[in-house]
């Protein structure tokens, strides 16, 4: 397997995993606030929901760095060549629990916002349907994206089973 | 399994202990003694090849199939 696998390509993703986690930090302590305060106090209707959305969205950030924490184990798990074994399986299942978790709260902070935003008269029209748009567009691709970790789950134990067998041969 | 590799007799005519033949055919002496005990479930031709080579004889002289009852 090593010799398929670049090692400084696995270095450069898990760079990326840690800017990804700092990212997520930088969200949690200063984005999540900023903007569920800035929503809330722009439009009444939302006033009564800062709180939830302050909570949805810190809890959809620790689902992510919850589910890198299952990729930085895949990447370690391709690096030492046994991706191909019973250990990688529980990381897709972390990364397909987090996304699962996370496309729940993305559905949640939707549905919320349709239903008390929809007879807010201060809201703007086009406000109103751009951020249903994002809400529903993100949750579209985590739908789609847990589908795809899916089907990958599935060549990961077919190719698991090859490699088993395969390990039986003399 | 209803193919067997019979290692034994062939490695007494032949004088040569588990860790010489494995080192001979090129894999670990586990696995000489899987193929010993009839517990292998797959052979390579290569490792066939080189069995015949190390021990001097023909597959059929190593292989046995005997019926499942």
């Amino acid at each position: 397997m090593n010799k398929y696998m670049n090692r400084w390509v696995l270095y450069g993703l898990k760079a990326i995993v840690v800017l990804i986690w700092l990212g997520c930090i930088w969200g949690q302590v200063i984005v999540v606030p900023i903007f569920s305060e800035a929503v809330a106090n722009t439009y009444p209707s939302q006033t009564p929901l800062h709180w939830l959305y302050l909570i949805l969205g810190e809890l959809f950030l620790v689902c992510v760095e919850i589910a890198f924490i299952g990729v930085w184990r895949l990447f370690s798990l391709s690096g030492s060549g046994s991706v191909f074994t019973a250990k990688a399986l529980p990381c897709v299942n972390l990364i397909i629990g987090c996304a699962s978790i996370g496309t729940a709260i993305t559905a949640i902070a939707l549905g919320t916002f349709a239903v008390s935003a929809w007879h807010d008269a201060t809201m703007q029209g086009m406000d109103y349907f751009s951020i249903a748009a994002v809400l529903g567009a993100t949750l579209v691709a985590e739908i789609g994206f847990i589908l795809l970790m899916l089907v990958m789950r599935g060549l990961l134990r077919a190719a698991t089973d090859q490699s088993d067998e395969l390990e039986q041969v003399i | 399994m209803a193919i067997r590799i019979n290692l034994d007799v062939m490695m007494a005519r032949r004088k040569i202990g588990v860790g010489e033949l494995a080192e001979q055919i090129g894999i670990t002496p586990a696995n000489v003694s899987i193929l010993k005990n009839g517990r292998a479930k797959a052979v390579r031709f290569t490792t066939l090849d080189a069995i015949c080579k190390a021990l001097d004889c023909q597959p059929g002289d190593i292989l046995e199939y005997t019926p499942d009852e």
